[in-house]
């Protein structure tokens, strides 16, 4: 149907060395037998969290474009909009935004945006987004301890 | 009028296969002949044919398909014709004058006038004929002015009105249809309700007036507007007993259908074939036919692909009532001006969502212009009360409702007649038939009351599919939360955004 097709050619878009995310969205892997379930590594850019690389999971729904995708944390952030299960409200990806124009390397890019530069104003997790807003400092050392102790290693090129 | 009938045979006399069809000539006297032609056979060849049975000449003889006529060299094949597809024909005296009734005996040998028969096509052959006879381009253009005679400025006049359009329908290339070539009739596609699918449309039109189709118009339309039923285009009439000038445009499935009746396809003015190969922006295929909205991008959507857009926006009542395309969807990026202008394109999802689609216009109608829908069983007419009464009754079922509870008018607090309700249930002493309906209705109410909540904006009965607890009433737009049944805020955006 629509959505494999689809999701294949976009696979293979993210996956190309022209792909603008190839630094920073890397490993993606997806299951042969099923290509609604991707898996790949984020690499951020921005402290605190460039001390470390992020495992997230996107789930396409089998109305792929039609409805949004998901996506899911698999490694632990300190992140005022991740929460502890991993979930995080992506506007792009809200079920009343959603355009089924939107390809995934643009959800992908708005992920990588909203971690490097948090919103505190739209908090998941309402007790890191007042350390954010209110002791940047401590904000910062408890999230650069936390990615220390939690998150993958980044890759070396 | 009497209407007469005559088969003839050209060549041999076979009946329609892939090599022949059966094409049926009227005359605007009503007279009809059905002839069997070839394919490969020529227009004047049908002439011929229709000439010998009419007892007249063949040059008198002018063939009229979709308001232009047809030139004797044109091959039959290339007319677009069907099978029984009717051509209209009008005479044509030498004199120059056009005529109602069979001019029998009339038949000069002036070999000008055989030529010249380009009429208002807009080969560029003809264009060259136009300019070149004064004559025969006056005459066909004012037949049924009193003026016998133009005068040659009026002649340079259509030159170059038709010199003009001649460019301008070349520089829009492939948005053209009927009035470059007869061939390219298949650009219209319809959606034809006979054959339940998108198939080429046959434009046709006759005058608006008589219904004649002996109708010859001054320009080919050169877009939808053009065709609508306010086009800009201006025409004659060949029935000597109207003098309407004005053509209404019609289109017909390409397949033939028995006892087809107008009504049963429909123009599909965004689907085109695909002749710039453009990706569907949902599956990023190459197909066929494409549905391309009006945004100006132009974004581009393969037909499968916008069936299952629509079902989709449509179960989660996604569509929007806009000001001036009724119930509608833009395109999937999103851009303004993109609506799809024209509901019968909704028809691609099939008849049983396109009537849903229907009921759900009419709904979100009602909903949008502060009306509501009755409760009543079964009903859900579109009320609009006019009175600030909490009575509401139904016009149509006459049930009497609640207008804070939206349930069956009470008298009292809206809390205090439920919680009456469901002790009235339990009460029940009745037989078992009424038992049996009475558990089965209350088990349904439960299963309603269970699974859903109530929007704070409308009291629409809610249920949660899945997703945060953060909802948006697709009949009223209220955003409000799931676990407090109020409207959103920030609160349970930081407490219990996931649940």
């Amino acid at each position: 149907m629509a959505a494999t097709r689809r999701l294949q050619k976009e696979l293979g878009d993210l996956k190309s060395p022209n792909s603008v995310l190839k630094k920073s969205f890397r490993d993606i892997s997806v299951d042969e037998s099923n290509i609604l379930l991707w898996h790949g590594l984020i690499v951020p850019e921005n402290p605190p969290y460039n001390k470390g690389a992020f495992r997230i999971e996107i789930a396409f729904p089998a109305e792929y474009p039609f409805k949004p995708p998901k996506v899911i944390f698999k490694t632990k952030i300190y992140h005022p909009n991740i929460d502890e299960k991993g979930q995080v409200c992506l506007p792009i990806i809200n079920a009343e935004n959603w355009k089924p124009a939107t390809k995934t390397d643009q959800v992908v890019s708005s992920l990588i945006a909203l971690i490097n530069d948090p919103e505190p104003e739209h908090p998941l997790r309402a007790d890191l987004a007042e350390e954010y807003t209110k002791d940047r400092k401590k904000f910062m050392k408890n999230a650069e301890e936390h990615t220390k102790k939690f998150s993958e290693r980044r890759p070396a090129d | 009028m009497a209407t007469t009938s005559n088969s003839i045979g050209l060549g041999s006399l076979l009946k329609c296969s892939d090599e022949k069809i059966s094409v049926a000539v009227r005359f605007s006297s009503n007279q009809s002949y059905i002839a069997n032609v070839g394919i490969k056979d020529t227009i004047l060849d049908l002439k011929k044919a229709v000439a010998l049975e009419a007892n007249i000449s063949p040059r008198n003889i002018n063939l009229v398909l979709a308001g232009q006529l047809l030139t004797d060299s044109t091959l039959i094949q290339d007319c677009g014709l069907g099978s029984h597809t009717t051509l209209h024909a009008f005479f044509w005296s030498d004199d120059g004058l056009a005529s109602g009734d069979v001019c029998l005996g009339t038949t000069h040998n002036d070999k000008k006038t055989l030529q010249t028969q380009p009429g208002p096509s807009m080969e560029s052959s003809s264009l060259d004929t136009v300019h070149n006879n004064e004559i025969s381009s006056g005459v066909h253009l004012n037949r049924q002015e009193d003026v016998p005679q133009r005068r040659e400025s009026d002649v340079d006049g259509d030159y170059l009105l038709r010199r003009s359009l001649q460019q301008t329908i070349s520089s829009l290339g492939t948005q053209l249809s009927a009035c470059t070539n007869i061939r390219n009739f298949s650009r219209f596609l319809v959606y034809c309700k006979l054959c339940e699918s998108v198939q080429p449309g046959k434009l046709r039109l006759c005058c608006k007036q008589c219904g004649s189709g002996a109708f010859l118009v001054d320009r080919g339309p050169c877009n939808w507007n053009d065709i609508s039923s306010d086009t800009s285009i201006r025409g004659t009439c060949k029935n000597l007993n109207c003098s309407c000038d004005i053509p209404r445009f019609y289109l017909r499935c390409c397949q033939h259908h028995e006892g087809d009746i107008d009504g049963t396809a429909v123009g599909l003015k965004h689907v085109q074939p695909n002749s710039r190969r453009v990706e569907c922006i949902i599956c990023s295929d190459v197909m066929s036919h494409v549905l391309i909205f009006p945004c100006s991008p132009g974004h581009v959507m393969c037909l499968d692909c916008f069936r299952q857009y629509g079902s989709t926006c449509l179960s989660e009542r996604r569509f929007i009532e806009h000001p001036f395309h009724g119930y509608t969807l833009p395109c999937p990026v999103g851009c303004s001006d993109s609506h799809i202008e024209e509901s019968h394109h909704f028809l691609l999802l099939g008849q049983e969502k396109y009537e849903r689609y229907k009921n759900f216009g009419a709904e979100e109608y009602v909903l949008q212009n502060g009306g509501m829908l009755c409760p009543g069983p079964g009903c859900g007419s579109g009320l609009f009360p006019a009175t600030d009464d909490r009575l509401i009754r139904c016009r149509e079922c006459q049930f009497e409702s609640c207008r804070e509870c939206r349930r069956e008018y009470h008298v009292g607090d809206c809390e205090e007649y439920l919680e009456s309700l469901r002790l009235d249930l339990s009460n029940l002493e009745i037989n078992n038939e009424r038992a049996l309906r009475a558990s089965w209705e209350r088990e349904s109410t439960n299963l309603i009351e269970e699974t859903t909540k109530t929007c704070p904006g409308c009291q629409t009965k809610t249920e949660r599919s899945g997703g945060c607890m953060h909802l948006v009433c697709t009949r009223c737009r209220t955003e409000w939360c799931w676990v407090c049944v109020k409207p959103w805020n920030r609160d349970c955006q930081a407490d219990h955004w996931f649940g």
